[in-house]
């Protein structure tokens, strides 16, 4: 299992194995979390456990297809060697914002690690000259423009 | 704004503050002051990155309790890039001590037992970089979801996420660490939310009192021997603070140590309240005001087990 995950990250977005020798992997579900490794040898008895580490992914078992998340590539994503697409400013803007970017890109369609300049953005989906947006609803920014503060000229 | 303290509250503290009672009172109307923390598991130079920050427009102010925090004006921090991307953590400056105080070992097996929506857990994983484990536990799975949410964002990958009523826990001498950041009347939060005062009555105090005397108690058993344990809480009121710390002392045997965390000022604490006498060794506590160091109001005890 880990070594499957991390093959497809060898394979997909040239990530070297030795990234994540010295991460824990899990399955719950679909879910695939990763974690420190110290985790694995604490006593862990007696207590109700809702999850450990963050989610590395989901895993479709039907389709063989695994789906990156966009939190765990903000981590790895910096160790990537192909599949990235870079945007622009007024991209990177838009996508953070949750809109897709409509543009050819130079990627394999299929799972993309979005960037800009040295951040990595998340997660997108790249089909043949559309970049769609996997940013979580929930992790989107507002729409309007930045977070400073209209003078209010007091 | 004034007209949301109860009348019984803004008398509440002359006992103790006498004269400054005025000052509290002022200092409770007062807005708080936006605060970040640069989350050094994705910002390898803090330093280096507020003075980026302030490049881009940033107004920022050094905590003088912390070099990666700072006071923001001018900008709501949520809802910019820099928050998107896990670099900075939106959290009360005062807020920021209980994690200090811990002063967790990479190594260490910590638990944290109130933890959502995990201000305080994120901090940890960073003092300890992502090594040894950190148990984060809380009741409901709703503010369970917001920590998990948080642990997310700022890539803290070395955490254990329990839901259990922390007062049942049963467990002996395992952790080396302990924070009990304990759910309490709030009283120190006025000027977050003006709304919290909106059901404040003594009576709220001492049934707090009795819950977090329970989690202490827990807590301390979950402990190892020779561990910490910091006891803190966002309220200013002696029955869920100095009360507490003296119950640990005499009923559950534990011996306080100073907290000493440098560039913050704290107040001496209260030794008698409403007929009630506490140890002394409850001066060793670090009780903050709101006018002490322009923060919420703060509570912050380091405890020891034998």
């Amino acid at each position: 299992m880990k070594a499957d995950y991390v093959k497809y990250m060898a394979e997909r977005f040239g990530i070297h194995k030795e990234v994540f020798r010295n991460y824990t992997f899990r399955e719950s579900g679909e879910k695939v979390y990763i974690m420190s490794p110290d985790i694995a040898d604490k006593d862990v008895s007696g207590l109700r456990i809702r999850g450990t580490g963050i989610v590395f992914g989901r895993f479709f078992k039907k389709e063989d297809k695994i789906k990156p998340t966009t939190n765990m590539l903000q981590i790895f994503g910096k160790f990537a060697t192909k599949n990235i697409v870079e945007l622009t400013e007024e991209e990177k803007s838009q996508y953070l914002r949750g809109f897709d970017i409509e543009r050819e890109m130079d990627a394999e369609n299929g799972y993309v690690i979005v960037k800009h300049e040295q951040d990595v953005l998340g997660c997108g989906l790249y089909v043949s000259g559309s970049l769609k947006n996997q940013i979580p609803k929930a992790k989107r920014l507002p729409l309007e423009k930045t977070g400073h503060l209209e003078k209010t000229g007091n | 704004m004034a007209m949301m303290i109860p009348n019984s509250f803004r008398e509440r503290y002359v006992p103790i503050l006498g004269a400054k009672n005025r000052e509290f009172l002022r200092f409770c109307e007062l807005p708080l002051k936006k605060t970040i923390r640069i989350n050094t598991l994705k910002v390898e130079n803090p330093l280096e990155y507020a003075k980026s920050l302030k490049e881009r427009g940033w107004i920022l102010e050094k905590i003088p309790w912390c070099d990666y925090a700072y006071n923001v004006e001018g900008i709501e921090p949520g809802k910019t890039e820099d928050y998107f991307y896990g670099k900075i953590y939106i959290q009360e400056a005062a807020s920021i001590l209980p994690s200090l105080a811990l002063n967790p070992k990479e190594t260490d097996f910590v638990m944290d037992m109130c933890a959502a929506p995990g201000s305080k857990t994120t901090h940890l994983a960073q003092l300890m970089k992502n090594r040894g484990c950190i148990v984060a536990n809380d009741t409901s799975y709703q503010r369970i979801k917001a920590l998990m949410f948080n642990l997310e964002l700022t890539g803290s990958l070395n955490v254990v996420v329990t839901e259990m009523d922390a007062t049942r826990l049963n467990i002996e001498d395992r952790f080396d660490r302990i924070l009990i950041d304990a759910p309490c009347s709030c009283e120190g939060t006025i000027r977050k939310n003006w709304k919290a005062l909106s059901r404040w009555h003594p009576k709220v105090c001492r049934f707090m009192g009795s819950r977090q005397k329970a989690l202490l108690k827990v807590g301390a058993r979950a402990l190892k021997p020779g561990g910490t344990i910091i006891y803190s809480t966002c309220t200013l009121a002696p029955e869920e603070n100095e009360a507490v710390v003296d119950y640990g002392i005499n009923k559950i045997g534990l011996s306080v140590e100073k907290v000493d965390i440098k560039g913050l000022k704290t107040s001496e604490c209260v030794t008698e309240w409403e007929k009630e006498k506490y140890d002394e060794e409850v001066k060793k506590c670090a009780r903050i005001w709101p006018q002490d160091n322009d923060t919420e109001g703060f509570f912050v005890a380091k405890l020891k087990k034998p």
